[in-house]
């Protein structure tokens, strides 16, 4: 067993299906390319994710 | 996200879906050691660390794809500074809202869809049959919470939301569940208001609402309220259908009013790959008239009336999660409708 199968998956056949209406979708829209956002529930509770470095101002930070 | 990728967003991340089938999508996600997760999770094979600034690995590689000077549909509510970096790295692009289609794509589930849904109603009947069965004087709210999860923990289930607020029936001061538990203790003659949401796949949670007793039966106050608002669950999802309307669950809920009640939460809404529409409250309740809406063959809603006095200081909820079908509603929870009474 591929070591995916332990996560709740959907099969194959449901992507195909997602991505041929998603697809169909685009087209009628004349989209070539979709960039999609996602955040989690959880931080959007919390501070946007953000640090400061010093004292003029912030960089997107994401230490490791 | 979730719903392209089976990845459900832990920080942030940005996913690039191209329309050419051949084109793999990449995603682009936070942080590091959240990676290798990602990659066991996800549908494909594209999973990238998105680096010091996650906007500007999804701009390269945007431009690697060459859609640089294209239409691009941007999906979700991207933060100013992120939308800042796509408008300055791809001046030549145009960007297009298209998280309204991607709303309008997911109202209708697939078999695979209601087959999830039922994993998370099933985790959410086991909470409310957990809390009638522990729920009692002496334990304080957080410890609720504590039942609620542990009923389905084990199972794989995680929790969505779980309202819930209690007060003494003779004393009342809440009138709907509460986003927070609090360190209040409960004691007899209290009523517990809740709505539990669970899933096991993300974004596919069953949801159902119960009001409890606790240690007694219902005052006759609260005996009625349930009743009011069990009839008006009743009402609504007797009309709707495939080809219903939003005007006739509206017409359906006056009833409410007509007893001599209001309401404080929505409803009815959409559920199962996110809050969706139709979004309802009656019509004296809605701060706008609701848009026109026509339920369809495998729509996913929960009807939840909220009675409440008009005061605010009173109130009970019930509902649960339903499916369309073309000749009505089926419920995808199997614990009964009724007031529950614990340790009485």
């Amino acid at each position: 067993m591929d070591d995916k199968n332990f996560y709740p998956h959907f099969t194959q056949a449901e992507f195909a299906r997602r991505y041929a209406v998603v697809r169909a979708a685009m087209q009628e829209a004349d989209l070539p390319a979709l960039l999609v956002y996602g955040i989690a529930i959880h931080e959007q509770r919390s501070a946007v994710p953000f640090q400061l470095r010093d004292n003029e101002g912030g960089i997107p930070y994401f230490p490791c | 996200m979730q719903y392209l990728s089976n990845y459900a967003t832990t920080r942030e991340a940005f996913l690039i879906f191209p329309a050419e089938p051949e084109l793999e999508p990449a995603l682009f996600a936070q942080m590091y050691n959240h990676i290798p997760t990602a990659r066991r999770i996800t549908h494909f094979t594209g999973v990238h660390w998105g680096g010091p600034d996650t906007a500007e690995a999804a701009v390269e590689h945007v431009r690697q794809r060459g859609f640089a000077g294209g239409r691009i549909g941007l999906v979700g509510r991207i933060p100013m500074g992120h939308y800042g970096t796509l408008k300055q790295g791809l001046p030549e692009a145009t960007f297009v809202d298209f998280t309204a289609w991607m709303l309008k794509i997911r109202l209708v589930k697939s078999d695979e869809e209601l087959d999830a849904l039922r994993i998370g109603a099933e985790f959410c009947d086991r909470a409310v049959e957990a809390l009638e069965r522990e729920a009692r004087p002496g334990i304080s709210e957080y410890e609720l919470a504590a039942i609620v999860q542990c009923s389905y923990l084990g199972s794989g289930g995680r929790s969505h939301i779980h309202y819930m607020a209690t007060t003494p029936m003779s004393n009342t001061s809440v009138c709907v569940p509460a986003q927070y538990q609090s360190k209040r203790i409960l004691e007899k003659g209290d009523v517990l208001l809740t709505e539990l949401s669970a899933h096991y796949f993300e974004g596919y949670p069953g949801q159902i609402l119960r009001p409890f007793t606790i240690g007694t039966q219902p005052t006759p106050q609260y005996q009625r309220m349930y009743d009011v608002a069990v009839e008006a669950f009743n009402r609504i999802a007797n009309v709707i259908r495939t080809g219903a309307n939003t005007e006739e669950v509206l017409d359906a809920a006056e009833y409410i009013h007509h007893a001599g009640y209001s309401i404080c939460d929505d409803l009815v809404h959409g559920l199962g790959g996110g809050y969706l529409p139709p979004i309802l409250r009656t019509r004296r309740t809605s701060a706008r008239p609701a848009p026109p809406f026509t339920f369809k063959e495998n729509m996913t809603i929960v009807v939840q009336p909220n009675i409440i006095t008009e005061d605010e200081r009173m109130g009970v909820q019930v509902g649960e999660l339903l499916r369309v079908t073309n000749k009505g509603v089926e419920s995808l929870h199997r614990y009964p409708m009724r007031f529950i009474q614990c340790n009485a």
